[in-house]
């Protein structure tokens, strides 16, 4: 017999754990449904995840559900057809939940979860600075968000043609450059468009060279303020020998190379101190030979995972024309045994040439 | 040890489940089900009564019909340690829970989520919302509402902007 009884009343805290379950896409629809769901799933919030990409594929990986043995991992779906380009894609900025991606037709701000994307061929000429193979050769990227304006904002820097550094700025609302910037002789490489600008705290920072007087060069940090739009210098922590980089990790800017003895070393940004080279403070140092098998590989910090561990993965350096190479094992640091446990299930036939790290959020890309 | 044999004798009565205690549940509707504590613990309530001495009569579950009390009966037996030789056969017999097909199947599964959230059973909990979620995330705003009983406090304004906002969502 059917029952046609009027549904009961279901707890709200039933409804949100129904709801936390669902995918981005459905959430994205679901915020209509009335005020109270739109407030709640305005401001869900998860744990970060890492995207691994490869030149024609995406794929989430949540490292915190994931064992020793089994990585879990999903593809993801990227909105828009890629040609024939020798590129495929490349994701140059990641700022809430929103990766910027560049791809033979220009580019695309993409909110890998929900699917959102929107194309921004309009913001610049795709076809200017092309080089040969299709690719922007010689730009550096950064993208963040400018809390006070509520805008995001792309970088791009290039260099000109009496060798200084050009950098443009993009708003996503006004849809046009907002300025044009010199940068001077003294700040002078700045590594390729595989790193783009890390996003923290309404700045985004590169990792460059700079002259100190006529005679030394030292490393350092571009660091470029969103709100009021300066760019300033921090030179680095004198510890690194070669392979350094930044990245973000536990919520703050780090950098991490190798040092002399050849350990793996990592240091922090202090929050709020920008000025001089003072403000660095030694995170840790992984005292382990270098790698095995070819003599190049090398570990690249990825996150910390939520009981503090260090998730890690490897690179190698191969040509002249990117310091990262292909990426295919992932440890976990083992600070008391001084050990890297390796975690192993990736697809071995993804070939993984960048990893980043992003926070599912429902940021929707047309609201810019 | 010597408590076999003399056990065997005399002790045929009262507790055919050797020495563990039978729970009496009475449903809203006047059902009376007898359940192993062992089994019936695995609702935090029900344990937690046990705990505090006060599951020494008759439990009275109220807002849950016999019916439900059956299916959830049948889900402690299923989850009870060593009662399903492996995961995999298990994980079967949950994916029964994963579709709602009609009307009487989502008033199953609505009224399993509220006797899981009632008598507080993680497991049943979990799994009736994930069948939930997977029958609801295809569905459309205004089914959404429908299926919840919820009513919008948008205008249509906002309500216009809100869905160009997030365009992409509402496509196929």
């Amino acid at each position: 017999m059917k029952r046609t009884k009027q549904l009961p009343h279901v707890p709200d805290h039933i409804i949100l754990e129904i709801l936390r379950s669902l995918p981005g896409k459905s959430l994205a629809r679901f915020k209509c449904v009335c005020k109270s769901w739109h407030s709640f799933l305005s401001q869900l919030k998860y744990d970060h995840k890492v995207i691994l990409c490869s030149s024609s594929s995406f794929r989430s990986v949540d490292f915190e559900a994931s064992s020793r043995n089994i990585i879990k991992d999903v593809r993801l779906d990227f909105p828009l057809e890629v040609g024939g380009g020798v590129c495929g894609y490349t994701v140059i900025g990641s700022c809430n939940g929103l990766l910027l991606v560049i791809y033979d037709e220009g580019l695309v701000i993409w909110n890998p979860w929900t699917g959102g994307h929107k194309a921004l061929s309009s913001l610049f000429d795709p076809l200017e600075n092309f080089d040969d193979f299709g690719c922007y050769f010689d730009d550096r990227f950064g993208f963040g968000y400018d809390h006070s304006t509520d805008d995001y904002k792309i970088v791009r820097i290039s260099r000109s043609d009496d060798n200084k550094y050009q950098v443009e700025i993009y708003s996503l609302k006004t849809k046009s450059c907002q300025k044009r910037i010199t940068l001077p002789w003294q700040i002078g490489y700045i590594k390729r468009r595989r790193q783009p600008g890390n996003f923290i705290n309404g700045a985004l920072y590169w990792p460059i060279r700079y002259a100190v007087g006529f005679e030394s060069i030292s490393l350092a940090v571009l660091r470029f303020d969103l709100s009021n739009q300066e760019f300033n210098v921090i030179l680095s922590p004198k510890e690194f020998q070669r392979r350094e980089q930044l990245g973000v990790l536990g919520g703050r800017l780090c950098m991490f190379g190798y040092n002399r003895e050849n350990h793996m070393c990592m240091w922090a940004m202090e929050d709020n101190v920008e000025n001089q080279n003072q403000n660095w403070i030694k995170l840790l140092s992984i005292p382990l030979p270098p790698l095995e098998e070819t003599e190049g590989r090398f570990l690249i910090p990825v996150c910390f995972m939520n009981n503090g561990e260090l998730l890690l993965t490897t690179g190698q350096r191969k040509s002249y024309i990117e310091l990262i190479g292909d990426i295919q094992e992932f440890f976990i640091y083992d600070a008391e045994e001084k050990t890297l446990k390796e975690m192993r299930g990736i697809n071995e036939f993804f070939t993984v040439y960048k990893t980043i790290t992003y926070t599912q959020t429902l940021v929707s890309p047309l609201m810019y | 040890m010597s408590t076999a044999a003399t056990a065997d004798a005399s002790s045929s009565g009262d507790t055919t489940e050797g020495s563990v205690r039978l729970l009496t549940l009475q449903s809203e509707d006047g059902e009376v089900f007898e359940v192993k504590e062992t089994i019936a613990t695995q609702s935090v309530t029900i344990k937690g009564m046990v705990d505090d001495d006060c599951a020494t009569s008759t439990i009275p579950v109220c807002n849950v019909t016999g019916r439900t009390l059956a299916m959830v009966i049948e889900w402690w037996n299923k989850h009870e340690i060593g009662a399903v030789s492996n995961e995999k056969e298990l994980k079967e017999w949950e994916s029964q829970f994963d579709t709602i097909d009609d009307k009487s199947d989502r008033d199953d599964v609505y009224d399993l989520l509220m006797a899981a959230n009632y008598l507080n059973i993680p497991t049943l909990l979990d799994c009736c919302t994930s069948a939930v979620a997977e029958a609801i995330k295809g569905k459309s705003t205004d089914e959404m509402r429908e299926f919840f009983d919820i009513k919008s406090d948008f205008d249509e304004k906002e309500e216009d902007a809100l869905r160009k906002e997030n365009q992409w969502a509402f496509e196929n």
